[in-house]
């Protein structure tokens, strides 16, 4: 004989069906929002590689354009039926501003520089400025974008006194500078100046600023020529630490002479001065924290 | 970054405007900028120029006919440190720090 039925034996019969209707409900709402997170994660993965197709057919076109302009520039400067001094003063302009960051130009810069001081005529001499401005616009750029992320600081050659000191030289202030939190003593040693070519030759030697205890600390020496010619972003020494500091002729003026050094991270170099390997694997090693910067 | 990016924006906005015999630049006291006020005074041989004073960045600005040595005196907190720099034909920027030794300020290139 069946029991009567309770109350909870009723709300059983009604919740049954309610049960099963509310899983297949869920199932479907579960398995509708995972379609649309996929969706979602797809339609942003297509975006991607859309930017990323776009972003390197761009890459492509200004690197063939580049390619091509440089090709028809050289080809042009070099050529054995060489064009008029304008014309040329022309071409180095163009390489110049756009590819001072990616190729040594000094070259060009001093050819072009000779030629023009050896002729006496004012309109030589307006080519001559000419140059020598193009030049320094382009070290004024590279310099102030490799300040941006790194240090810089000036000091003021008296020519008279380099003179009067003979083959020792005269010794700059030294300067300490911080990059990305590693300290660098740097000092500047000037040999000689020729006014003529305004140039100077400095000696150049990097010290760690806090070496660890008990380690010889590893210097960078090195001796180099700095004209007006001169690129921080090309011409630049390549530092134990992976950094470069590069030195840049300012002015010549008489008297003195003007030296900027500006130190920055190695990435900063241009293209064709590449990390040494054994940098690369330390970056790596290191969790890449330059790359984080 | 942001002192940089300043100094950057001064340096390079001023750079268009430079002629002969122009020096600027900024001057700073433990590592910060001395502030708007501070006067600058240059004498080149004979030649002497009024003070001009630095803006809120510390940074001022100078226009001298004579290229070569100059002298910079700077006049802060009732001391007048000073040091040879030199002009040329091209602007050239002079950062100068000021270093407190004994009481006494000194001036220094950066």
């Amino acid at each position: 004989m069946s029991q009567p039925k309770d109350r909870w034996d009723k709300v059983g019969v009604f919740l049954q069906p309610l049960g099963g209707l509310l899983t297949a409900f869920s199932v479907a709402v579960v398995g509708l929002a995972g379609s649309q997170v996929i969706d979602r994660q797809q339609a942003k993965s297509t975006d991607a590689r859309l930017y990323s197709e776009l972003m390197s057919q761009r890459e492509l076109a200004e690197s063939t354009l580049r390619k091509d302009m440089l090709v028809s520039v050289i080809q042009s400067y070099l050529a054995p039926q060489a064009g008029s001094i304008g014309a040329h003063l022309l071409q180095l302009e163009l390489l110049a501003y756009n590819f001072h960051d990616s190729l040594n130009l000094k070259p060009l810069f001093v050819d072009l520089s000779r030629q023009l001081r050896s002729r006496r005529d004012p309109e030589g001499q307006e080519d001559y400025a000419r140059l020598k401005h193009i030049a320094r616009e382009i070290a004024d750029r590279q310099r102030f974008a490799l300040e941006l992320r790194g240090v810089s600081f000036r000091r003021t050659v008296d020519l008279q006194e380099l003179s009067a000191a003979g083959g020792a030289g005269l010794g700059l202030d030294p300067a300490t500078v911080a990059v990305e939190g590693i300290k660098s003593d740097i000092n500047l040693r000037t040999l000689r100046a020729d006014p003529d070519q305004q140039t100077v030759q400095v000696r150049m030697e990097v010290r760690p600023g806090a070496p660890a205890a008990g380690v010889t600390p590893e210097v960078t020496r090195t001796e180099f020529e700095v004209s007006f010619f001169d690129f921080p972003m090309i011409d630049s020494t390549h530092l134990t630490n992976g950094q470069r500091c590069a030195v840049i002729l300012s002015a010549f003026g008489q008297e003195t002479a003007e030296l900027t050094t500006v130190c920055f991270p190695g990435e900063y170099a241009s293209l064709k001065d590449r990390p040494y390997y054994d940098e690369v694997v330390k970056q790596l090693r290191s969790g890449g924290s330059s790359i984080e910067r | 970054m942001r002192v940089r990016l300043l100094a950057f924006l001064l340096t390079s906005t001023m750079m268009p405007a430079a002629w002969a015999g122009e020096m600027y630049g900024t001057i700073t006291d433990g590592g910060k900028p001395v502030g708007e006020g501070v006067a600058v005074e240059a004498r080149c041989g004979e030649a002497s120029y009024p003070a001009v004073k630095t803006d809120k960045s510390g940074a001022y600005h100078l226009a001298l006919k004579e290229k070569g040595k100059c002298r910079l005196t700077v006049r802060y907190k009732n001391q007048a440190p000073s040091i040879e720099v030199a002009s040329y034909d091209e602007g050239v920027q002079v950062d100068l720090v000021l270093e407190a030794k004994g009481g006494a300020y000194a001036l220094k290139r950066k």
